[in-house]
């Protein structure tokens, strides 16, 4: 359980920098005037 | 005197500094607002004249000399001189904050020699700077009686910043020891302050004229000034120039004391004095690195928005002769960013605990070779008709598209990021985390890095998929995570490495060929300013004003790159030989004879 326990938080790391990113590329390209869908392609 | 006394006399010391530093940033304001009610009132007749057009006769020649390459050559050496002066003491200033903080001398004494130097280049400049005006109105009379009518009374302030910026330089380095501690050091820091303040005015003012000349602003189409001095200042190109300018005379100054540090580092004599230098050619390198690391996005904007002001301009740039140009740049930026690594790596033999990141250095190696070569294929080739035939196109079939845009924004982005690491791992090495989340922290870091990374390569190969306008879109997402990178992972290290257990720092413990790293940085860096510089001017092509007033000299052409080649080479090596001396002048100005030399024995002299 303890061992484990860093790997728990790298997992939950990198789920809060893929949110963090996903919405800020999201924002970016939406900001510029380019829509995209969920999945990033243009809309 | 109470501890509450105390307390709040530092705040008092807080609240004037806070209240002066407004003030200070208020004058440019000021100047401009002033220089707007002038201009309104002196407009008159004049204003409507379109500008003139000079005539063959009106270009005069001296002795059968290139009227062009002395202007090149005077200009390309100021702004280097410039660049170096007005920089010094923006990061001594720094520096000198830090130590006053800190409460640790050797930023002060550090801080003060690199003053020093700067004070030896400082009369230099103006020597050039004045042979410049000299030939610019020698050998351009009519675009220089053009840019006066534009600019009027804000050439005198120009001239009157100047003449301020002599003053605020002098007082500021000779009152250096008089004004050391309590009150007096922030009086000093506060004349430090007021020195930027005018360095930085005198620059955005020369910046103005620069950039009108690319995209001229406040004139109608014939050149007839219908707008104020501020309508022409704030013309498309002034931001972005003064941006990019600022952070490149960041880097290059760092770069320039670097290799004095070096210098003085190999012909130092006692352990102490190398491990001073040591110590100082580490702050150098550290202060070229913060001043690039976000320079390619200021160039990237300078050369976004030349395309939206002119997309005639952008194509020239990027898209004609001069774009092979950008492979010679990408190949200086990756000598620089290799230099400044090495010398980051070598650096962690100074502490027992850098050996442990030492494994990891070859796979940084690895990823900023990698991005080197990427960056430096170029998308078309010049070919002969028979290679043409041979590879069945201009474009290489495997490494075509790494020519293009999406795959060097990736390069880029990751070799920044990837600097940065080696620069965390150096920090690191003589630090061990005392904090009870250290493990948790560091698997943020760790996590920040690989998705980050990620995200880069994804945007970037999201490029290849969309249209043109999402590929060019994509990119700021990969600026943006590549500072998130940066700032991000800097936060979370200097929470985590604060109170923490210091390791030993061998000052001094650092190999010969370390130092020539630091002797790589400058001329890379001045090869580079000179290469952009003549792009930069180039992008007017037969213009002195674009659009405005056409250049009718016989040399109205874009040079040849083998030419423009020889003179930038020619530039550099001038200034190479110049700073040189200006390192020797520094260094003879701490040097003491010993009364009855002779009578002591060589061993035996210090």
């Amino acid at each position: 359980m303890i061992k484990s326990f860093p790997v728990v938080v790298f997992v939950a790391a990198v789920l809060f920098w893929m949110g963090y990113f996903y919405t800020i590329d999201q924002m970016i390209m939406e900001g510029q005037g380019l829509p995209v869908t969920w999945t990033m392609m243009p809309k | 005197m109470t501890h509450f006394e105390k307390k709040r006399s530092g705040q008092n010391k807080w609240t004037w500094f806070c209240l002066f530093v407004l003030s200070v940033y208020l004058i440019p304001d000021i100047a401009v607002a002033a220089e707007q009610g002038v201009s309104a009132t002196t407009d008159g007749l004049a204003a409507l004249l379109p500008a003139p057009k000079p005539t063959r006769a009106d270009y005069m020649t001296v002795g059968g000399m290139s009227s062009r390459t002395i202007i090149w050559g005077l200009a390309q050496m100021h702004l280097f001189l410039a660049a170096f002066v007005l920089a010094v003491p923006f990061f001594v200033l720094c520096i000198e904050l830090t130590g006053t903080l800190t409460g640790d001398k050797r930023y002060d004494d550090m801080a003060y020699e690199f003053m020093k130097i700067s004070m030896a280049a400082y009369s230099f400049t103006a020597l050039v700077g004045g042979g410049l005006a000299i030939a610019l109105f020698l050998f351009y009379p009519v675009l220089m009686g053009y840019l006066l009518k534009v600019f009027r009374g804000q050439t005198l302030i120009y001239a009157l910043l100047f003449l301020g910026e002599s003053v605020f330089l002098y007082i500021y380095f000779y009152s250096w020891k008089a004004l050391r501690y309590g009150n007096l050091k922030w009086a000093h820091m506060s004349i430090g302050l007021i020195l930027n303040t005018v360095g930085l005015t005198l620059m955005f003012i020369a910046n103005a004229w620069a950039s009108f000349m690319m995209s001229p602003a406040g004139v109608d189409q014939t050149g007839a000034i219908t707008g104020t001095v501020w309508a022409a200042t704030r013309n498309p190109l002034w931001n972005p120039l003064n941006l990019h300018r600022f952070l490149a005379n960041i880097a290059y100054g760092g770069a320039i004391v670097g290799a004095y540090a070096a210098y003085r580092f190999l012909s130092a004599k006692s352990a102490e004095v190398r491990a001073h230098y040591d110590w100082m050619g580490y702050t150098s390198n550290i202060i070229a690195i913060i001043g690039f690391l976000p320079l390619p996005f200021a160039g990237y904007w300078l050369m976004a928005e030349i395309y939206a002001y002119s997309q005639q301009m952008g194509i020239t740039a990027m898209g004609g002769v001069l774009a092979w140009l950008f492979i010679i740049q990408a190949v200086l930026i990756g000598t620089i960013l290799l230099a400044a690594n090495y010398y980051l790596w070598c650096g962690l033999g100074r502490s027992e605990r850098g050996q442990d990141y030492t494994p990891y250095v070859k796979y940084i190696a690895i990823v900023i070779v990698g991005g080197f070569l990427v960056w430096v294929t170029p998308h078309s080739l010049i070919l002969t008709p028979q290679e043409l035939q041979q590879l069945g196109g201009p474009n290489h079939k495997i490494l075509g598209p790494l020519g293009i845009m999406p795959a060097k924004n990736i390069a880029v982005n990751l070799m920044l990021v990837f600097t940065f690491l080696s620069f965390q791992m150096f920090y690191r090495s003589s630090r061990v985390a005392t904090v009870s989340w250290a493990k948790q922290g560091q698997m943020f870091v760790v996590g920040l890095y690989i998705v980050g990374c990620l995200n880069i390569i994804g945007a970037g190969v999201y490029g290849y998929l969309t249209p043109t306008v999402y590929k060019v879109g994509a990119s700021v997402p990969q600026v943006v995570s590549t500072l998130s990178i940066i700032v991000f992972s800097g936060l979370i290290d200097y929470f985590m490495f604060k109170g923490s257990k210091k390791r030993e720092v061998r000052w001094g413990r650092m190999s010969t060929r370390s130092q020539y790293a630091l002797f790589v940085l400058p001329v890379a860096f001045t090869w580079l300013m000179a290469l952009m510089g003549y792009i930069r001017s180039s992008l007017r092509t037969n213009w002195h004003v674009y659009t405005i007033m056409k250049d009718n000299s016989p040399e109205a052409y874009i040079p040849t790159i083998g030419q423009a080649g020889n003179i930038i080479t020619a530039i550099t090596l001038t200034f190479m030989g110049l700073i040189l001396f200006i390192f020797w002048l520094s260094q003879l100005g701490s040097t003491e004879q010993i009364e009855n030399e002779d009578a002591v024995p060589a061993g035996e002299r210090p």
